[in-house]
């Protein structure tokens, strides 16, 4: 197996009203890659055409160093996905979920699927659909753990969780991870989320490729600059990205280099992932 | 070939709520016996109520959201497709063989003999009308989904209908039925050689439909 375990290249897919172009990007084996944009950016995209659900219109997907599409049975075997959505049928149990899905897995592990839903508190008798969803989300995990996928997908995983139930989610990814030989793609709009779990990050905005790379490299691309309102010059204004003005400063995302210049002259911070998706997609309406 | 036995049996996990409408065909089946009907009418019969509620499964995946399901599970799109077929005739072969059970039964509780032409010929017909509701109705939900196509599903329902009562009231028609009649196992062999044709055009379509279709 090579050492990037997704690779995507100049991948291209139009629809009537959105196209999502030129996106290329690689996970790396044993490391936790976020995917974030504001809504409509392209994420869920970019994961179904990952998982065949859409076919791309150019490029190239290889997952384990093999073609999506021409091994796509193979490369399923060992992949597991999260969706924000149950994807089981509500009248099922656990245990018919597993009668159903587990013939389809030549590592499928009955005592390690036990063992899941005994860790995450899951009864087998109890149909899907009275479940919370923090434990359609730890079901869904059972089954990625029990066939030891080696790539996790993870699509919005964490939205409509709790900031309890969502420390637990992370907890467990960072165990799963810790082995070095597994990896996740972790798309989601909460990126405080990542800040804690990723190390590295692909932003898509609009369809189009941002930015990706490792999570510091991102953080210390940009600062935030503020200051106040009488302070903005036209060329500074040149400089911003997505400048946010009140009646008493101003606000916005600067390349870090660019902002070097005026650090004796405004307040230069830190900024969030939050931030740089808020001002760039900002600049870019 | 085996991960579209496996999605036959998947489809069969997603399907299992709706098995005890199949307790109204069974009635069905009891009554028409009872009532002497013939296995044409018994045949078809069986082909229209399978046809009807086995694409309840299209409904289910809708309702449920299943296409992630599939998306994440180790087989490709001719799988699910090949899966979906194998499933449907899976489910009228045996409500078939029941129905063939029922009236075969009843015949003996009747003392009536049983006429072995009539049963194949109405297995015959059975199976042509099945293979072309089925065939036309699974490419347009792998299309639209359950929600849009079912409206246009109704369609090989009114087509076959038409077809059977047609000989009542053109006489052309019955003259040609009434002809090919004559020509029993050749007009079995024929039709048998069209449902074929039929399911295969019908399942390459579905390749293609479900292929395009915005809802994956």
């Amino acid at each position: 197996m090579t050492e990037n375990y997704l690779e995507i290249h100049k991948v291209k897919k139009s629809f009537t009203d959105f196209t999502l172009n030129d996106i290329t990007f690689s996970l790396p084996k044993g490391y936790i890659m976020g995917l974030v944009g504001s809504n409509g950016a392209g994420k869920t995209t970019t994961i179904k055409l990952i998982l065949n659900m859409l076919e791309k219109d150019q490029g190239k997907i290889d997952i384990f160093g093999y073609d999506s599409v021409e091994n796509e049975k193979e490369i399923k075997q060992h992949i597991g996905v999260v969706s924000d959505k149950n994807f089981f049928v509500d009248s099922w149990t656990v245990k018919e979920i597993e009668k159903a899905i587990s013939v389809f897995y030549d590592e499928w592990d009955h005592k390690i699927f036990q063992e899941m839903l005994q860790k995450f508190g899951l009864t087998d008798h109890i149909k899907i659909g009275n479940f919370s969803r923090g434990m359609q989300i730890k079901l869904m995990l059972a089954c990625a753990f029990s066939h030891n996928a080696k790539l996790l997908i993870l699509d919005e995983p964490t939205s409509g969780l709790d900031a309890a139930a969502r420390s637990e989610f992370l907890e467990i990814l960072q165990d799963y991870i810790k082995d070095g030989e597994k990896s996740v793609l972790f798309s989601t709009h909460i990126t405080t989320d990542l800040e804690q779990v990723a190390d590295y990050i692909t932003y898509i905005e609009r369809g189009e490729l941002i930015f990706t790379g490792s999570m510091d490299e991102l953080l210390q691309k940009y600062v935030v600059i503020k200051g106040a309102v009488n302070e903005i010059t036209d060329e500074l204004k040149n400089n911003i990205l997505g400048i946010r003005q009140t009646n008493v400063g101003f606000e916005g995302l600067i390349g870090a280099e660019i902002g070097r210049k005026y650090k004796n002259k405004y307040i230069l911070d830190n900024p969030t992932i939050d931030e740089i998706i808020i001002h760039i997609n900002k600049e870019g309406r | 070939m085996f991960n579209s036995l496996k999605m036959a049996r998947l489809d069969y996990f997603v399907f299992k709520s709706q098995i005890i409408s199949y307790a109204a065909l069974i009635l069905m089946t009891v009554m028409f016996s009872l009532m002497g009907s013939s296995f044409v009418t018994l045949g078809i019969t069986v082909a229209w109520f399978v046809a009807l509620l086995s694409t309840n499964i299209f409904s289910i995946q809708e309702k449920n959201e299943l296409e992630e399901l599939y998306a994440s599970l180790p087989f490709n799109l001719k799988s699910i497709i090949r899966g979906r077929y194998i499933f449907t005739f899976v489910n009228y072969a045996l409500a078939m063989i029941l129905t063939i059970i029922i009236g075969v039964s009843v015949s003996f509780m009747q003392k009536k003999n049983l006429d072995y032409a009539d049963t194949f010929l109405g297995i015959c017909i059975s199976l042509l009308a099945f293979t072309i509701i089925s065939g036309i109705q699974i490419p347009i939900y792998f299309k639209l989904g359950y929600t849009k196509a079912k409206a246009w599903c109704m369609i090989p329902f009114i087509l076959v209908m038409a077809i059977c009562i047609l000989p009542f009231f053109l006489d052309a028609f019955l003259g040609i039925i009434t002809g090919l009649m004559e020509h029993q196992m050749k007009l079995e062999i024929i039709i048998l050689i069209i449902s074929f044709i039929v399911l295969l055009v019908s399942y390459n379509l579905s390749v293609k439909c479900y292929q395009k279709s915005s809802r994956r």
